[in-house]
């Protein structure tokens, strides 16, 4: 199990280089992010958008593209099915998003994955590390799905685990989080994570343990976080929660998270669109150990 | 502004005469003293006996019952016989029926909403979380009023002219996202003047609310990315997990208050301490 992401970068060090598709690399943190992966080989890339601009960040950022292929591609919808067409097919490892709206690719996935695996649903995990706590914990959903009812979140759980397992988590502790408090009661989340739980005690396969807490006070209460009870995978009940969540973490706790969609076994590395530079250099060595473990 | 500002602050303008219903359980017991010895208030306790406590100086009034205790102090408010109303229990459904009640009239015009306030790990900077207790799925209606209810507290706060971040899981308006409509409702609102000098941009994402760079990578040019006083969230899911979040692994220097009412009321969430406490009584007696 992965417990920082420096145990990422020194992983990512020792690995074969994974062959990724970046979509709208117009950008120089982006550009530049996409050079220093090719120095520390941790992407063979393959470059999507409007050549003319690709070509021109490539120059103001120093990467020689001799030998870095290159896909001249308008539109945007097109580069992005391009792309996932590539993942589809073996070509590439990996997709990493450019300086373009995360919408795109995430219709492209939930085209393909529909077609390959019409039982998955794609979801973001966002892989986040604070202080004050020694492991990395995922948080799902935050990009793809808005208000997911249960049988969106067990088939959210079925995907997200299914990553976490191939990178060392054994039987993932999950809370299904919900704000149900005393002077609230009723909340479906509160419901569908109830039943959730009732159905993985029946079933000793089930590949994740659920929480009996649904939020952090009710585990921890006002009491130091123990670090074996914490979960190590939250399910959000919705994509507002989700993704403050998630954007809370670097912002309001100083603390780092890293995102990837995943759908029907492809791989997307979607950082915001305001991620700089050292933030999508880690970005490309976690997708290059999550190709390789895949 | 900080939490020692507010307890400052809060001494010059002590003591002032608190009356305490639920304080049998003893949990916020210790906060209620200390600021007593700090010179913030003089507590009245309401209740069943006076066991545990050792402070002669404390005054006591018997009254058994729990609703007779509460309906008695809250009038003791509202006769001028006491200056704030605390219950140091965490909020039950009992007393938010009661205070959300009309006829008992402590509630404005609106709705009751919690604030949560702590300390920027990044800079001190008091930054202020809405609503985080109390409303479960605000409609635009409700959000006007839950901003409404923040504006008036970050006043107390010397903050006149606050930066309201209407938050939602995009900066772009999404009509299958309710929150992004809202927020731009909101945002619009505010450019027509709706809220006085207050500022309310959105939607916005967190990392754009936070960062004026990260905003203007995206286009969006306003004052309020990277200055905010108020986040507003879309709903409680979002709002609580954020401050349980917050509590729990930043261990951020927090306070919390409820907001909508007339009289200064003390009510505490499952998220305070015995020093969070301290801080809410503090907030209680600038008001």
């Amino acid at each position: 199990m992965i417990r920082s992401f420096q145990d990422i970068l020194s992983k990512a060090e020792s690995l074969p280089s994974q062959r990724a598709a970046i979509l709208f690399p117009h950008d120089q943190a982006v550009m530049r992010a996409v050079k220093e992966g090719l120095r520390r080989n941790y992407i063979d890339p393959v470059l999507v958008g409007l050549k003319p601009s690709i070509q021109a960040v490539a120059r103001e950022v120093k990467l020689d593209l001799k030998g870095i292929e290159v896909i001249h591609i308008e539109d945007k919808q097109k580069g992005a099915d391009f792309c996932m067409d590539q993942a589809t097919k073996g070509k590439v490892g990996l997709v990493i998003k450019g300086n373009i709206l995360t919408t795109y690719l995430y219709r492209s996935l939930i085209k393909a994955t529909k077609i390959l695996n019409p039982d998955h649903v794609p979801c973001t995990l966002v892989f986040s590390q604070v202080s004050g706590i020694n492991k990395i914990f995922v948080i799902t959903d935050p990009g793809v799905n808005i208000r997911p009812d249960l049988e969106t979140k067990l088939k959210m759980l079925t995907n997200a685990v299914s990553i976490m397992k191939k990178l060392g988590y054994v039987k993932p502790r999950v809370m299904l989080l919900s704000c149900k408090r005393e002077i609230s009661t009723e909340l479906v989340s509160s419901k569908e994570g109830k039943r959730i739980r009732d159905m993985s005690l029946k079933d000793e396969n089930y590949e994740y343990l659920i929480d009996e807490n649904q939020n952090l006070i009710q585990a921890f209460g006002n009491q130091p976080v123990r670090e074996d009870e914490f979960p190590d995978l939250f399910l959000v009940p919705n994509i507002d929660a989700g993704n403050i969540l998630v954007k809370s973490v670097d912002q309001l706790f100083l603390g780092l998270r890293q995102a990837v969609t995943v759908g029907a076994g492809i791989i997307i590395l979607t950082p915001s669109r305001s991620d700089g530079y050292e933030e999508r250099i880690l970005n490309m060595a976690f997708g290059a150990v999550l190709a390789y473990s895949a | 502004m900080d939490f020692d500002k507010i307890v400052e602050l809060a001494r010059q303008k002590g003591p002032k005469r608190l009356v305490v219903t639920g304080w049998e359980g003893g949990k916020f017991f210790e906060p209620i003293l200390e600021a007593k010895h700090m010179g913030l208030v003089s507590p009245v306790l309401l209740g069943e006996g006076n066991f545990g406590i050792r402070d002669n100086e404390v005054e006591h009034i018997h009254e058994p019952d729990l609703g007779k205790a509460r309906a008695r102090a809250i009038n003791m408010v509202k006769e001028g016989e006491a200056e704030i109303f605390m219950e140091a229990e965490t909020l039950s459904r009992s007393l938010f029926e009661l205070l959300d009640e009309k006829k008992i009239g402590v509630k404005k015009k609106g709705i009751l909403s919690h604030i949560f306030l702590f300390e920027s790990l990044k800079d001190r900077r008091m930054t202020i979380l809405t609503d985080t207790y109390i409303n479960d799925y605000p409609n635009i209606k409700d959000k006007v009023e839950i901003v409404e209810n923040a504006i008036e507290v970050v006043g107390i706060l010397g903050i006149d002219t606050p930066k309201i971040a209407a938050l939602a899981a995009l900066e772009l308006v999404n009509p299958a996202l309710i929150s992004t409509l809202d927020a731009a409702a909101l945002s619009k609102m505010s450019e027509r003047g709706q809220f006085g000098p207050a500022i309310v941009e959105g939607p916005l994402a967190m990392d754009n609310a936070e960062s004026a760079l990260a905003a203007r990578h995206k286009g969006i040019n306003s004052p309020v990315p990277g200055d905010v006083d108020i986040y507003l969230f879309p709903d409680i899911e979002s709002a609580y997990i954020t401050a349980q979040f917050l509590f729990v692994l930043g261990n951020v220097k927090h306070a919390g208050i409820l907001v909508g009412v007339n009289i200064p009321i003390v009510t505490l969430t499952p998220l305070d301490t015995k020093g969070s406490c301290l801080f809410n009584i503090a907030l209680a007696v600038i008001q």
